[in-house]
């Protein structure tokens, strides 16, 4: 069971932001798992009469490196140190562990989005054909969440490049307070996305894990500001690209527009 | 199956059945005996002096428990800044959890209705008559940077909170050398639009006080249980031990819900002065209006490459829109969280950043999906392109001619930061091979040819991860993980990682 966001049953956190939950925070999960597994270890040894060091854990079974014939299982050491009253001298009862993992470093997960559009020169509407990421964050713990994180996120950046924008009137009122006016992105309007990653593991926690919350956001809002500017081949036009910016650069030349 | 065997297999998530059987409770859902409902009175202006407030037609309005402004809240707040820079260590853009004397944004909360249900508090703080003299406004960075701009913390005499503006000697002589040897210059104005996080579901909050015991309970939709409650403790004066936050099912945040916002705190206050518990749901209108937005950078840039293509300099000036307040980074976020990858994924030999964080008349910002690395890669990727078109060279291999290669890990940068590893020119070339880049560019020009109106965009992004290295923030960013293993061998483990939609309970555990 993972439990979480109550001040009362969890240590003191400092929550998920800055794709940070799995490297920071799994690697604090890692680290208590760690201890627990060493303490079972030496609850197993005695049982097994070897040495802790001898002791290997696999398919929720303790037993001897190179004779597995003869094992304790993992909810047998569960129960002894929740129960026994014979546990060997030197080892506390109760099988709990409280960590604070704290990084010494960053990292710093990358990659590479690509992606083409086509323009309606009748109607300005900007139509996203391809669009294809490469991440790299690290391992995958699992790559089903991470295909998800990586959606979620192309999502919002190619949201900021092509429809949303807050925008306020000279005099500070907002011309932008519902959904009429505010233009989120919708799944219609995204191709599939075609993904894949690239794996370099980080040497700045145990897991090897970078992050990936952001990584989407990051990278393809400036892809597709980069393929709509080639597209019409200028040097620079500001974001969000609107049909009706997109319309008016075609027809007009408008404002924003660097050649 | 064994643990190597379930590491990067791909399972589904474990919180999906609850949440798409409509099981799992959110903050909205949550129903106590005797709860009261919170509505706030918000401002129509983006900037006035409020002249006076009278609360007394809806303090008789039936239903109606209490009306509170700035007066009755002196105690409160003020809302909590990580890392107050220039002007705002000194107090500007420090915001009570109500506005006094002037509202500095459209939706700044001016007063709140507290009734038995939702319906009688929104209709009562319709009966609070506030008499505003609006002011001049501005919403513009370098509109609010001019000598005759109108201010928003007049005692200040500026709009501008903090300035950063570095000797530019080194970078200069980098630009000169580069011309001098055949290269070239590409100047560009870059705006970062402001947008809204727009999480599924809005904020919100139940403050339960117990009189009894002295403890309060605060369900809320936040992204950090533990800095809420003891930010949340020290805003209201009460002890951090008695005060309990549990955050429920959370639909989406993407940074917005990082903050601790007046809300939160005027719920607190209220149901430990009315010994009920107290619920405030944000509508959908009031998200976009005052939670805050992300982005709203306005950058300056110039970049200098040899004929090759190869950078040899980079300067940015950066103006941040604040709006506002100053919230919980909203001042870090260009120059602390973008200005050190401003370099991105290429081994630039020389940078220069300068800055200017400014005061506008706009909802506060503060962090939003990358947070400052969007904008600064936002640069990087732009500064290639222009670099390439200027040069009529393939973006791509631009990229690759002035990419940190892997030999170079750990690589520290221009700008300070050190990278840990990396490898850019296989994802590169990975997402080349992927978008089969050469067929998609003879595509592209067939259709050119054909009239249309087609461009292919390249990016090659880095991000910073895993916040915070020892002796980086405020705080300890550490993170806690409590772990039992149980008598019927049950593993439990209790995280201080408090998720809002990515599914931890399904990464975090491998059966």
């Amino acid at each position: 069971m993972i439990l979480h966001g109550d001040t009362d049953s969890t240590p003191e956190g400092r929550g998920t932001y800055g794709s940070r939950t799995t490297a920071v925070g799994g690697s604090a999960v890692f680290t208590a798992a760690q201890k627990l597994k060493e303490k079972m270890k030496q609850i197993a040894s005695h049982v097994l009469e070897a040495s802790p060091s001898d002791i290997t854990l696999e398919d929720g079974k303790f037993s001897i490196v190179g004779s597995p014939q003869k094992s304790v299982s993992f909810v047998e050491i569960a129960e002894a140190a929740n129960t026994s009253n014979t546990l060997q001298p030197g080892i506390e009862p109760g099988l709990e562990t409280t960590v604070f993992w704290e990084p010494e470093a960053c990292t710093f997960p990358f990659g590479t989005h690509i992606c083409m559009v086509e323009i309606d020169k009748e109607t300005g509407n900007v139509e996203l054909k391809r669009m294809v990421a490469i991440d790299d964050c690290g391992r995958q713990l699992n790559p089903m969440l991470v295909e998800g994180q990586v959606h979620g996120g192309l999502a919002q950046g190619i949201g900021q490049a092509l429809f949303e924008g807050v925008v306020y009137s000279d005099d500070g009122q907002l011309l932008t307070p519902t959904f009429m006016d505010y233009a989120m992105p919708i799944a219609s309007e995204f191709p599939p996305f075609e993904l894949d990653s690239t794996v370099t593991l980080t040497t700045v926690n145990p897991l090897g894990v970078k992050g990936i919350g952001e990584s989407g956001t990051v990278g393809s809002t400036p892809a597709v500001a980069n393929a709509v500017a080639d597209a019409l081949g200028v040097a620079h036009i500001d974001m969000p690209f609107t049909p009706e910016k997109m319309w008016k650069v075609i027809h007009q030349g408008a404002e924003g527009l660097h050649r | 199956m064994g643990i190597a065997a379930l590491l990067g297999t791909p399972i589904k998530r474990r919180e999906d059945p609850r949440l798409i059987t409509g099981q799992a409770t959110y903050v909205d859902d949550i129903k106590l005996y005797g709860m009261l409902h919170m509505a706030v009175l918000r401002s129509p202006y983006g900037h006035a002096r409020i002249t006076s407030i009278n609360i007394e037609a809806a303090l008789k309005h039936p239903g109606v428990k209490a009306v509170y402004t700035a007066a009755d809240m002196r105690s409160v707040g003020p809302v909590a800044i990580a890392i107050p820079l220039g002007e705002i260590a000194n107090g500007m853009g420090v915001h009570g959890p109500l506005a006094k004397d002037k509202v500095r944004f459209f939706g700044d909360p001016v007063a709140v209705v507290i009734a038995e249900d939702r319906y009688v508090a929104y209709d009562a703080c319709d009966l609070i008559e506030v008499d505003y003299e609006p002011l001049p406004a501005v919403i513009d960075t370098e509109k609010a940077m001019q000598s005759d701009a109108p201010l928003l913390y007049e005692e200040f005499g500026t709009n501008v909170a903090f300035c950063m503006k570095p000797p530019t000697d080194e970078i200069d002589k980098v630009f000169e050398q580069t011309l001098a040897g055949g290269g070239i210059v590409v100047k560009q104005r870059l705006v970062n639009q402001r947008v809204a996080p727009n999480p599924m579901e809005t904020r919100g909050v139940v403050a339960d006080y117990n009189k009894a015991n002295k403890s309060l309970t605060v369900w809320c939709s936040s992204q950090n249980p533990h800095i809420l409650r003891n930010i949340l403790a020290a805003a209201i004066g009460h002890p951090q031990h008695q005060v309990r936050v549990i955050v429920p099912e959370v639909g989406g945040a993407f940074g917005c819900k990082i903050d601790i916002y007046p809300e939160e705190m005027i719920a607190s206050f209220a149901s430990m002065k009315l010994g009920r518990s107290v619920k405030w749901s944000e509508d959908r209108s009031e998200n976009l209006a005052v939670t805050v937005h992300g982005r709203d950078q306005t950058d300056y840039v110039e970049a200098a490459a040899t004929k090759e293509g190869k950078i040899t300099g980079l300067k940015i000036h950066g103006i941040s829109d604040l709006g506002a307040y100053c919230q919980l980074f909203t001042d870090a976020i260009m120059i602390g969280f973008g200005f050190p990858v401003s370099c991105g994924a290429y081994d630039i030999p020389v940078v220069h950043l300068s800055a200017d964080i400014v005061f506008t008349n706009k909802a506060p910002t503060d962090a939003y999906r990358g947070a400052g690395r969007p904008e600064a890669t936002y640069i990087t990727e732009r500064v290639i392109d222009l670099i390439a078109r200027e040069l009529g060279k393939d973006p791509a291999e631009v990229r690759r001619l002035n990419f940190i290669k892997p030999d170079q890990f750990p690589y520290k940068s221009a700008s300070g930061a050190v990278y840990d590893t990396g490898d850019y020119e296989a994802a590169l070339d990975k997402a080349l091979q992927l978008s089969n880049y050469q067929a998609l560019r003879a595509e592209q020009a067939q259709m050119r040819a054909e009239g249309k109106l087609v461009g292919i965009g390249v990016s090659s992004y880095i991000e910073i991860c895993g916040f915070g290295p020892k002796g980086s923030g405020p705080i300890g960013f550490y993170e806690s993980a409590r772990m039992r293993v149980e008598q019927s061998g049950t593993v439990m483990v209790y995280t201080g990682s408090s998720p809002h939609g990515q599914g931890e309970e399904t990464t975090l555990l491998t059966r």
